[in-house]
């Protein structure tokens, strides 16, 4: 757990927010920043917490360090302190509602799994699902404060981003498959063996290549600057590809794992260059 | 994983606490509401520069009085007045203008129309020193008078001011040596006569129909009155003379209706710092440049003895041939205490060929440079093309050649022609085109209101001031989002909203967002992101500021501002609120309608504002204490007591003396038992009292 994936929550909020801004009053797009980051930076932590939950119900080593319950209050506050901060911003600056009921469902998810997730014996998928979703559905929360009127490409943007945690934290899960066997902890790549799981990250990727050359169709979707927008995310498609090439060779050697997440990793920042720089 | 520990959510807390706190904290407003105060005892001297309307003197005698005082003078202006009266002229004073002239530099069309002058007169006087007329005969025909001549210059042709005064110059400098060979052009005088008088009538006709693109311009007003006194007093070509004087009459008429207790006090089109903004009354805003003209005229404002070389009114007082129908003055006189004044000036650049204009030949081009529109999508690539043609040189035309090479690279990076990326930068790229502006003034004994309704809203300005709202001369209030291109501290920013009615006016400010490498070229050109309140409080008896209203008295007239965002004084004539989104509500009153200054802020304080936020702008409901309900968002219309008011189009006038259809050539006005008629089609002057 990292806080690095918990200012990304942030960081996408404010991608999607500079994305959408078309149309809108430069009064609003500033005060949607100076609010809007924030407040999803700290439902990208509760959101991160929820996970963490889960994960300590998974892992018998996690849960001496930390009770879940202290956990489960943290994620509540920052939860609530987020949606309070962000009722205030949409009452006070007359936004759309939109984006409190994508908090409101946001917090539903958090709630739901927090008190069924434990229940269910797939808590590292659920988990996983969550961490994804933590920040990438910031880039959706950016938008909706601007409007309710969402740009599709918000859409695609979230699902490339969605996907591309996904696949790199199923190739950790694969990475990991030992160590969650031997807690007795739920893992895909245990279930379906490192293969398959492998097999879905590959998948995974491919259709987050197909997501981010989408915008390269003429009047697809708006982007202001093509090129930059094409010269990064080229880029992370040849990294994708790379580490797609590596996840299919893989098998059962661990030796690729580490060069396939940094090549995630490095995939990811340059995305959300092409994104800034895309729209900039 | 890595585990996590308690040090981690503790990090979390903190870090919430931070960002979370100050946020909520820093825009809820504070509830103490503190009452400031500030008290003025303003010197006698202060009221000399009230309104002089002067019944006992007329127009001549007035005239007389500044040609005795500018006969004083060793302004440059000043010695034509000299030759007029047959007196020696100061040779030295033509020294830097001649300069000018001779070197071509920016500007030397306003020495050659005072040049011209010199020498028309000197024909009848012949005070000049044969040698030296020499110098100024040789200055005459090597001038360059068209950018389609040969020969290198720094000279801006073709902003409105100046491209009449180089037609006139041409016109009249052909006439006044038909025969010689001008040496820059090789052409001789008739040649250039030939050249010149279709241009002038070609302006003539385009400010008869539409107006003047730089609407009610407290600077370059002057630079048209003296090419068209010129052309009046000089012009051998009798209908021009007569459409001249014509138009001198129109600018007459518009200073009848803004004038205010001395002052130029309305909307402009172009206008600067220096004419705005006064620290102290030591250091007061300085007069329209045709100040003295509009004194002549109408008697408006007042005779400052000191101002004897002023272009506009040299030419005036030294015309034998143009007289003011007294029709203007008495309008002048009759509006004091009232007056309810609508115009038009200009026209969009989309509706170009509802007009007959189209966006491609030389002549199209002709028609939108006046209006600033080089940048704009529709007359870029024509600009640039012409620029080329006539090897211009970009600096001339566009400013700065540095921004044609940054559009160039801006076009490559996004991937469109310049055309588009010009359309794509249209807050930038036509925010400083001088578009239709229908503008308003409201006037009442103690108080003035006016501005440019609904003007290109949000766009990037240049020298525009939106909207001002005076009690006398110098205690007057306006607002301005910084910025434009011209680099006015205090006028040209990002245009607001402006919508007015009567004594009450609701301003807003917002834009789109943009091009982050827009925002950058505005960064690196230091836009401030802050709206600006000039609010003299040296100016003003009293000033209070409580809660989100700061008002003003002065003489018997009370001015009431109201500043959504919170608004700190950053100089005593200064409030800036930061941000580039602010809602402003203006409402004026009077010692007649309140009785005293405490009755008119506690009314304003007890009043309801609604003021919410939109995408863009705001949705205003206001209700005030002399109109009712007040209500306007940032499109559609502004409503008052249910009734849409009107914003415009407008007619090209629209007052108790005068209604003039857009786009036609035919002004009419009357005032009780006079009338007078200018037709421009027909090129007939006619003033009639029954």
């Amino acid at each position: 757990m990292k806080i690095f994936n918990w200012i990304k929550g942030g960081v996408l909020a404010f991608i999607g927010t500079l994305i959408s801004r078309w149309g809108i009053g430069v009064g609003r797009f500033n005060i949607n920043i100076y609010f809007g980051t924030p407040i999803y930076f700290l439902i990208a932590c509760s959101g991160m917490l929820v996970a963490l939950i889960l994960k300590i119900e998974e892992s018998p080593d996690e849960r001496k360090t930390l009770k879940s319950k202290k956990l489960e209050i943290s994620s509540a506050v920052l939860y609530v302190a987020a949606f309070i901060t962000s009722i205030f911003h949409t009452v006070y600056y007359n936004l759309d509602v939109l984006n409190v009921f994508l908090l409101a469902f946001i917090g539903l998810v958090w709630l739901l799994s927090v008190f069924y997730g434990k229940l269910w014996n797939r808590k590292n998928l659920l988990a996983n699902i969550l961490i994804s979703l933590s920040f990438s559905l910031g880039i959706i929360y950016g938008a909706a404060i601007n409007s309710s009127m969402i740009p599709f490409s918000i859409f695609i943007f979230f699902g490339a981003i969605f996907l591309m945690q996904f696949s790199k934290d199923l190739i950790n899960e694969s990475k990991n498959k030992e160590k969650y066997n031997r807690a007795g902890a739920f893992s895909l790549a245990s279930t379906l063996g490192a293969g398959k799981t492998h097999k879905i990250s590959f998948i995974l990727d491919l259709v987050v290549i197909l997501l981010l050359i989408l915008p390269f169709i003429p009047n697809f979707v708006y982007i202001l600057s093509m090129i930059f927008y094409m010269i990064p995310v080229i880029i992370t498609v040849i990294l994708l590809g790379i580490a797609m090439l590596l996840t299919y060779k893989m098998k059962a050697e661990k030796t690729y794992y580490r060069t396939v997440k940094i090549l995630l990793r490095i995939g990811m920042f340059f995305l959300y260059t092409g994104l800034i720089l895309g729209y900039f | 994983m890595k585990a996590i520990n308690k040090k981690h959510i503790t990090a979390i807390f903190i870090i919430s606490i931070l960002i979370v706190i100050p946020t909520i904290i820093g825009v809820i407003p504070n509830p103490i509401d503190i009452r400031k105060s500030w008290k003025n005892n303003l010197p006698d001297s202060y009221r000399k520069l009230s309104d002089i309307i002067n019944a006992t003197m007329g127009y001549e005698d007035r005239k007389n009085i500044y040609l005795q005082d500018s006969n004083q003078s060793n302004g440059f202006h000043a010695q034509s007045t000299r030759v007029y009266l047959n007196t020696s002229v100061n040779e030295a004073s033509f020294t830097s203008s001649l300069s000018k002239i001779n070197n071509r530099e920016d500007t030397a069309d306003f020495s050659m129309g005072g040049l011209l002058r010199t020498m028309y007169l000197d024909n009848i006087t012949k005070v000049l020193d044969p040698i030296f007329k020499q110098q100024l005969k040789d200055a005459i025909l090597d001038f360059k008078y068209w950018f389609t001549e040969p020969g290198p210059s720094d000279m801006i042709m073709w902003t409105e001011n100046h491209m009449i005064l180089f037609h006139s110059c041409e016109l009249l400098a052909g006439q006044l040596y038909p025969n010689e060979t001008f040496t820059n052009s090789g052409m001789n005088g008739t040649q250039h006569v030939e050249h010149a008088l279709p241009l002038v009538n070609r302006w003539i006709e385009w400010r008869s129909r539409f107006g003047f693109s730089e609407w009610h311009s407290d600077i370059y007003y002057e630079e048209d009155l003296m090419p068209l006194l010129n052309l009046v007093e000089f012009a051998q070509d009798n209908d021009t003379a007569l459409k001249a004087a014509m138009l001198v009459d129109i600018l007459a008429f518009d200073f009848a209706n803004n004038y205010f207790k001395g002052t130029y006090a309305t909307t402009n089109g172009r206008t600067d710092d220096n004419k705005k903004i006064g620290t102290s009354l030591t250091d007061t805003p300085s007069r329209a440049s045709f100040a003295e003209t509009a004194w002549i005229l109408l008697g408006v404002g007042h005779h400052d003895p000191n101002a004897g070389s002023s272009m506009s009114a040299v030419a005036l007082a030294t015309s034998d041939k143009y007289t003011p129908p007294p029709i203007l003055e008495a309008i002048a006189n009759a509006t004091l205490d009232y007056n309810e004044h609508k115009d038009r000036n200009g026209i969009n650049i989309a509706d170009g060929p509802t007009y007959g204009f189209g966006y491609e030949s030389e002549d199209d081009m002709m028609f939108w440079w006046p209006m600033s529109a080089v940048f704009t999508g529709e007359t870029i690539e024509p600009s640039l093309n012409l620029t080329e043609y006539y090897n211009l040189g970009y600096d001339t035309v566009f400013n700065d050649e540095m921004l044609i090479d940054l559009l160039k690279i801006a076009a490559d990076i996004y991937g469109m022609s310049l055309s588009d990326l010009c359309a794509f930068l249209e807050e930038a790229t036509r925010g400083g085109v001088l578009e239709e502006a229908n503008t308003y003034t409201y006037r009442t004994p103690y108080y003035q209101l006016s501005g440019a309704q609904d003007h290109q809203k949000g766009m990037g300005g240049y020298q525009e001031h939106i909207w001002q709202a005076s009690l006398d001369e110098y205690a007057y209030i306006f607002t301005n989002s910084h910025g434009g291109f011209r680099m006015e501290d205090y006028v040209g920013g990002f245009n607001p909203r402006a919508t007015l009615y009567e004594n009450v006016g609701i301003i807003q400010y917002d834009r789109l967002s943009q091009s982050l490498i827009l925002e950058l070229v505005y960064l690196i050109l230091e836009f401030e992101p802050v709206i600006q309140t000039y609010f003299p409080r040296w100016a003003f008896e009293e000033v209070i500021q409580q809660g989100k209203w700061i008002f003003g008295s002065r003489s018997g007239g009370y001015v009431a501002l109201y500043s959504d965002e919170p608004a700190y004084w950053e100089t005593d004539y200064e409030l800036r609120s930061p941000g580039r989104k602010n809602a402003f509500i203006v409402e004026l009153g009077s010692v007649e309608d309140y009785g005293t200054f405490e009755n008119f802020t506690s009314s304003l304080l007890a009043t309801r504002v609604s003021v919410q936020h939109l995408a863009v702008g705001y949705n205003i409901e206001y209700v005030s204490p002399t109109q009712g309900l007040v209500k306007v968002a940032w499109n559609g219309p502004m409503t008052v007591g249910g009734v849409p008011v009107d914003l415009g189009s407008y007619a090209r006038f629209d007052n108790d003396f005068c209604h003039q259809e857009f786009n036609t050539l035919r002004t009419t006005i009357e005032y009780l038992n006079m009338k007078l008629v200018l037709d421009f089609e027909n090129a007939t002057r006619t003033y009639t009292e029954i």
